[in-house]
C-alpha cells in the first residue's frame, strides 16, 4: 500500500487553500483537498487515485463546528465523531444520531467530515440520505464567489457531484423545519460496511395523519435520491401500517439500481422497500411521542 | 504469583499477550537492518496467458532500483523450482511449480518480476514501470467446469485438467443403496475461503557475518521451510537460519514456501544486502493459498431402523493453478477418510477427483478437509432426518459408534483412538434445552445440531538429521533451577509458551515463572516438523514428555533422593533432548448446536446462540482451548455466513480486498458456549488430543443446519455456503408458493 509521490500543502485558511488551489491549476496540476482523508487515503494508497498535489484543509478551525441560527449550518469539516457527540444533533435530529451510529467504525468516524461524506459523492455512503431527507443545502466558496445549493442539485452521480475544481465545500446547512420525526434504517454490506441500501425518512403527523414526509434512499442507485413519489403518498395519508407499506411499495418507482458481487439490482430494490417500511414506523413513532 | 503443582489442567492466562497486546510483538514487518533493500512483486493481471514479452529496462533505470529479476534472472541464480505435492496417487499430473512465470502465467496474481529497491516506494513505482506482454487465454475457475471436457487446458502436456482420480471403496456400497429404505442425496459446495491472517505473508533475507543465510519468515514449519529452501536454492540445511519471531495468524497457509519468498531469499543472497518484502492485503487475497473449493454429490442409503448403512458418490475438489506440497493430503487423507465422521457405516463407494483451475493454488487451511467432510455428512444426517422423520440428535445416537467399540477402525481405513460421542450429544442437547431464546418479532428460529471427529496430531514420515522420524524436544535445567524447554513444533498464535511451559514445570515438578519456552527458530530450536493439522499438543507434547522423563531419571541417577532443581545444581545442570517418534493419531470429537433467527423480509441471519461441546481428551489449559474453540468458530461462521473467494468468468477475482471480503465481525458473533468432556487418548503417554480445527468442523454444519431449519416452512432442502441475506431471499420468495409444507422437528422442545 504505497501511494504514487505527491506533493503536500498545508492550508493555513480558507483564503490559503483556495489560493494553493488556484496555484496548482495555474501549474496544470491536479490537486486534491484532503478532510479527513478516510476515502482519499485509501485510494491512493490503492493507487486508484493519484493527485499531484493535497491540499491539506484538514486543521482549519473555521470550516469546523455546529451553529444554530435560522436553521443548524454545520462547518464542512466537522467530524462524525463531532456530531455523534453535539447536543443539538442527538436531540433535534434523531435520524442522523441513527446514521453516525452504523457509519463505517469508530476510527472513521473519528476522522471522517461531513463535508468530505458529501463532495466524495459515493452512492453508498450513509450520511447524503439523511442530508437530502433533511432538505439540506451545500455551502461552496470558490475565490470569485460564494454559493449555495441544494444537495439533491449538487449530487450527479457516481462519484459525481457539482463542484468545480476551484471550488471548496465549506458547510453544510438545514433549514429550520416543524418538529419532525426520523429515522434512518442500513442495510449493511457484511465486508465494506457500506450500505446495500439506506433509507432516511422524516415526517411530521397531525392529529393521526401524516403531514409532510420526506423520503431519501442511499446505495440503491448511482446516487442518492429523493423518493418524492413515496412522499406524496404519504402526505395527507393515516399514520398506519396501510400507507406506509403503500409508499414504500413506490419507494424505488422508476429507479434503476445498481448490481455486483454483493446485491442484484432487484435484492437492492426489495431492500429500500423494508426499509422504507421500517424508518417510516420508526419516524412516525418518533414524531408521535413527540406530540404526545 | 508462583504456580506449582497440579498445572496441568489449570487455566493459566497466556504469557504470550502482554507483548503482543501493547505492540512489543517481534514480526518479520517489525526488524529492519541496516541497509535493507525493499522488494515489489509484478503479478498477472490475468488468470490465463501466453507470456509474449517482458521488458524490464525502464524499471531497472528508475529511481533507487538495484535489481529487477525475471524467471529467467532467478533461474540464472539458481532458484527453482518449488517442491511438487506429496503422497499423490500414481499415475497423477504433478506439473513443476516455477518460482516466476516465464512462458505461461495461470492465476491471475502469479508472480512475473520482482523489483528490488532502496525503499519500498521506489519498488513500487519502479514495478509500474515494467512491461509484461500477454495473450490472454480462456480461463476457468471451478472445480466442475475445469474437470469437464472442452474446458481450457493449464498444464502442457495434459489432456485434461484432472490431476487424479482416486476411488476409497468398502464393503458392497450399490448393494446396501439397492436394500435401502431411504436414499438421501445432494450436491453440496464447500466455497473457496480465503485465510486472511491478521498479518500477511513475508520475508526478510540476509548473508550473515558467517555467510550464512538469515531468514526472517512468518512459517509454521521453520526447520521445513530452511529443508525446503535448501533445495530450492542448492544450499546444505546448514547454511540457512530460518527464525518465524512472531507470527500474527497462518490457518495452514504459512506452511508452504512461496515463490515470492524464494525469489526475495535468492536477490539478498546474489546482491549480499537485507531484502525485505512483506505482502499487501490485496496481494495476500491474490497470492496466499486459499482453502476449501470442493464440490461433492454424495449420498447415504439408511435402512428402515434408522441406520445409515452406506455412503456413494463423488468430490470434485480444485487446488487452483498448481499443487502446493500438502494440498492434495487435505483431499486424500482428510476428506475423503474422514466421510463417515462418527457413525457405523460400513460400505462406501466415493470417488475424490484432483482439479486444475486458473485460480490461486489451495493450500490447508484451517481444518484442511476435516471441516468439508464433517459439513457434507452433517448435511446429509439432517436431510435424512428430515426424510426418516426421525429427530435429528436421535438419529445421530442410532448411528454412533459406541464407547466399548474403541479402538474403532472406520470403513475407510482409519484407526479412532477412544470417543464417547454419545455423552457429548447428551452433554449438549442438555445445555441447549436449558436456555431459551425467542426469536425477535416476525422472524423464524431455527435449531441445527452436529456432530464430528476431528484427526490430529499428524507426524510426517520424514526423517529429521538424525535419521528418525519425530519432533524433538530438549530440556535443560540450569544449575539455579531456571529451565529451558525446546521444542521442533511452532507456535503462531496458539499459546505454547504458556501450554508447554505448563507442561514441562507440571512434569518436572518445578515453578510455571522458572520454565521458557523456546520455538520457531530453526538453530535454537531442536528439530521438528512445526505447527499444523492439529499436532502440536500430541507430537510437541509427546517430545516434551519424554525429555522431562529423561531429565527426571538423569536426577533419579544422583545417589540421594532428591528434587530435579536440586540435581541440577548438583551435576551443574541437567540436559536431555529427546523425541516424540510417530505416535498415531488422535481422534478428538464434538457435538455443536446454533440457534439462529432468519429475517424472512431481507434473509438476514441472526446467529443467538452456538453451544460448543468439545472432548480432547486431557486438557493442559482449559483456557487455551476455550481460545482455539472461539477463533475456529468466528471462522466457520465466516464460511457458513459470508466468506466466498469469488472469480468472474475470466477468472478475475472479485472479492480481492477487505472491502469486499467478508470476514465476520466480532460485534456480529453470539457469545459462545463451549463446554469440555475428556475421554483421555490411550495412543501418547499425555492422553491429549489434537483440537486446533474444532470449532471450524463443528459449527458450520451446525449454523447451515439451522438455517435450513428456519427455513423448512418454505419447503428450502438445501442451500449453499454463504447463506447470504440474497441467497435466503431468493429461496424464500421461490418457495413462499408452496406453503408451510414442513415443521420443524425442534418445535416441541424448543
Amino acid at each position: 500500500m504505497f501511494p504514487a509521490d505527491f506533493g503536500y500543502a498545508r492550508a493555513r485558511s480558507l483564503d490559503d487553500a483556495l489560493g494553493l488551489l488556484a496555484e496548482a491549476q495555474g501549474a496544470g496540476e491536479e490537486a486534491k483537498l484532503l478532510a479527513g482523508g478516510q476515502s482519499l487515503l485509501p485510494m491512493m494508497k490503492l493507487r486508484l487515485a493519484a493527485p499531484q498535489t493535497l491540499i491539506d484543509i484538514g486543521g482549519l478551525a473555521e470550516l469546523t463546528g455546529v451553529t444554530n441560527g435560522d436553521g443548524i449550518t454545520i462547518g464542512a469539516l466537522t467530524t462524525y465523531r463531532a456530531l455523534q457527540r453535539d447536543p443539538r444533533v442527538a436531540g433535534r435530529l434523531p435520524a442522523m444520531t441513527d446514521a453516525l451510529a452504523v457509519l463505517a467504525d469508530p476510527q472513521v468516524r473519528a476522522r471522517g467530515t461531513i463535508g468530505g461524506a458529501v463532495a466524495h459523492g459515493d452512492p453508498a455512503a450513509d450520511l447524503p440520505a439523511v442530508l437530502l431527507a433533511l432538505d439540506a443545502e451545500v455551502l461552496i466558496t470558490a475565490r470569485s464567489g460564494s454559493r449555495a445549493l441544494p444537495l439533491d442539485d449538487f449530487l450527479q452521480g457516481v462519484f459525481a457531484t457539482d463542484l468545480a475544481d476551484d471550488e471548496i465545500v465549506t458547510a453544510i446547512t438545514l433549514p429550520p423545519g416543524a418538529a419532525a420525526g426520523s429515522a434512518y434504517e442500513k442495510f449493511e454490506q457484511p465486508a465494506s460496511h457500506l450500505p446495500l441500501a439506506g433509507v432516511c425518512a422524516v415526517v411530521t403527523v397531525e392529529k393521526g395523519a401524516i403531514r409532510s414526509a420526506k423520503v431519501a434512499v442511499t446505495g440503491v442507485a448511482s446516487r442518492p435520491f429523493r423518493a418524492r413519489h413515496s412522499e406524496r403518498i404519504l402526505v395527507s395519508a393515516p399514520a398506519a401500517a396501510d400507507s406506509m407499506a403503500a409508499a414504500a411499495a413506490s419507494v424505488a418507482e422508476g429507479v434503476r439500481p445498481l448490481s455486483d458481487q454483493h446485491a442484484s439490482g432487484p435484492f437492492r430494490l426489495h431492500l429500500a422497500e423494508v426499509l422504507t417500511r421500517r424508518a417510516l414506523a420508526r419516524a412516525v413513532a418518533r414524531a408521535s411521542r413527540r406530540h404526545l | 504469583m508462583t504456580v506449582t503443582g497440579g498445572l496441568i489442567g489449570r487455566a493459566i492466562v497466556r504469557r504470550e499477550d502482554p507483548a503482543l497486546l501493547t505492540g512489543r510483538g517481534s514480526y518479520t514487518d517489525d526488524v529492519t537492518p541496516p541497509g535493507t533493500l525493499h522488494a515489489f512483486v509484478v503479478r498477472s493481471p490475468v488468470a490465463h496467458a501466453l507470456i509474449s514479452g517482458v521488458d524490464v529496462t525502464e524499471a531497472r533505470e528508475a529511481p533507487g532500483v538495484v535489481a529487477v529479476y525475471t524467471a529467467a534472472d532467478l533461474a540464472a541464480l539458481g532458484a527453482g523450482p518449488l517442491p511438487g505435492a506429496e503422497g499423490l496417487p500414481p499415475g497423477s499430473l504433478n506439473p513443476e511449480f516455477p518460482v516466476f512465470a516465464s512462458a505461461k502465467v495461470l492465476w491471475a496474481g502469479q508472480p512475473v518480476v520482482l523489483v528490488v529497491a532502496e525503499t519500498a516506494e521506489q519498488a513500487a513505482d519502479a514495478a509500474e514501470l515494467v512491461v509484461v506482454d500477454y495473450d490472454e487465454l480462456p480461463a476457468v475457475v471451478g472445480p466442475l467446469d475445469a474437470a469437464a471436457d472442452g474446458a481450457p487446458l493449464l498444464h502442457e502436456g495434459a489432456e485434461s485438467n484432472v490431476a487424479f482420480r482416486k476411488r476409497l471403496t468398502a464393503g458392497d456400497a450399490d448393494g446396501a443403496f439397492r436394500g435401502a429404505a431411504y436414499r438421501v442425496g445432494q450436491r453440496m459446495i464447500s466455497q473457496r475461503i480465503a485465510p486472511v491472517a491478521l498479518e500477511p505473508r513475508g520475508v526478510l533475507a540476509s548473508v550473515a557475518g558467517d555467510g550464512r543465510l538469515e531468514v526472517r519468515l512468518p512459517t509454521q514449519r521453520p526447520h521445513g521451510s530452511r529443508n525446503w529452501l535448501a533445495k530450492i536454492l542448492g544450499m546444505a540445511p546448514g547454511e540457512i537460519h530460518v527464525v518465524a519471531g512472531d507470527v500474527g495468524g497462518a490457518f495452514g497457509a504459512k506452511g508452504p514456501i512461496y515463490p515470492d519468498q524464494v525469489a526475495v531469499v535468492a536477490a539478498a543472497r546474489a546482491l549480499g544486502r537485507p531484502v525485505k518484502w512483506i505482502e499487501e492485503r490485496t496481494e495476500s487475497f491474490l497470492a496466499t493459498t486459499h482453502g476449501r473449493d470442493q464440490v461433492a454429490d454424495l449420498e447415504v442409503a439408511v435402512d428402515a431402523g434408522g441406520r445409515i448403512t452406506a455412503m456413494r458418490g463423488t468430490v470434485h475438489a480444485s487446488f487452483g493453478a498448481y499443487f502446493t506440497p500438502n494440498a492434495p493430503g487435505s483431499l486424500l487423507g482428510r476428506l475423503g477418510p474422514m466421510l463417515p465422521q462418527g457413525y457405523r457405516i460400513e460400505h462406501f463407494d466415493v470417488e475424490l477427483v484432483g482439479v486444475f483451475a486458473n485460480t490461486t493454488p489451495i493450500g490447508p487451511y484451517r481444518g484442511a478437509g476435516r471441516p468439508e467432510a464433517a459439513y457434507f455428512c452433517e448435511r446429509l444426517v439432517d436431510l435424512a432426518a428430515a426424510e426418516t422423520g426421525i429427530d435429528p440428535a436421535e438419529l445421530r445416537r442410532r448411528n454412533f459408534i459406541p464407547p466399548p467399540a474403541f479402538p474403532y477402525t472406520s470403513c475407510t481405513g482409519l484407526t479412532y483412538d477412544s470417543g464417547d460421542y454419545l455423552a457429548g450429544l447428551d452433554l449438549l442437547m442438555d445445555k441447549l434445552s436449558a436456555v431459551t431464546i425467542p426469536p425477535p418479532d416476525g422472524q423464524l428460529l431455527g435449531v441445527g445440531i452436529a456432530s464430528f471427529v476431528e484427526p490430529g496430531g499428524i507426524t510426517p514420515r520424514i526423517p529429521g538429521p538424525d535419521g528418525t522420524v519425530g519432533d524433538h524436544a530438549t530440556v535443560t535445567v540450569s544449575p539455579d533451577g531456571k529451565v529451558t524447554v525446546g521444542v521442533g513444533t511452532s507456535a503462531h498464535g496458539q499459546g505454547h509458551a504458556t501450554a508447554f511451559a505448563q507442561l514441562t514445570a507440571g512434569l518436572l515438578g518445578v515453578p510455571y515463572e522458572d520454565v521458557t519456552v523456546v520455538f520457531g527458530d530453526s538453530d535454537a530450536a531442536p528439530f521438528g516438523y512445526g505447527t499444523f493439522g492439529s499436532r502440536s499438543a500430541v507430537a510437541g507434547g509427546t517430545a516434551i514428555y519424554h525429555a522431562c522423563q529423561a531429565a527426571l531419571g538423569a536426577a533419579r541417577r544422583v545417589d540421594a533422593p532428591m528434587s530435579v532443581t536440586e540435581a541440577a545444581a548438583r551435576l551443574g545442570g541437567i540436559t536431555a533432548t529427546a523425541g516424540s517418534g510417530a505416535p498415531p493419531e488422535t481422534y478428538a470429537s464434538g457435538s455443536y448446536a446454533c440457534v439462529v433467527a432468519v429475517d424472512p423480509d431481507t434473509g438476514r441471519v441472526t446467529v443467538l446462540r452456538v453451544v460448543a461441546v468439545d472432548d480432547c481428551g486431557v486438557v493442559i489449559n482449559p483456557l487455551l482451548v476455550e481460545g482455539q474453540v472461539h477463533g475456529a468458530i468466528a471462522q466457520g461462521l465466516g464460511q457458513a455466513l459470508c466468506e466466498e473467494m469469488a472469480y468472474d468468468d475470466a477468472g478475475q477475482p472479485v472479492s480481492a480486498s477487505l472491502m469486499d471480503y467478508a470476514v465476520p465481525f466480532a460485534a456480529s458473533l453470539p457469545p459462545i458456549e463451549s463446554y469440555l468432556l475428556s475421554t483421555p487418548s490411550p495412543v501418547n503417554p499425555l492422553g491429549v488430543k489434537g483440537m486446533g480445527e474444532s470449532g471450524t468442523i463443528g459449527v458450520t454444519p451446525a449454523l447451515v443446519n439451522a438455517v435450513m431449519d428456519a427455513l423448512r416452512r418454505y419447503g428450502v432442502r438445501h442451500l449453499d455456503m454463504p447463506l447470504t441475506p440474497e441467497k435466503i431471499w431468493t429461496a424464500i420468495n421461490a418457495s413462499r408458493q408452496a406453503g408451510s409444507r414442513l415443521t420443524s422437528p425442534w418445535a416441541a422442545g424448543l
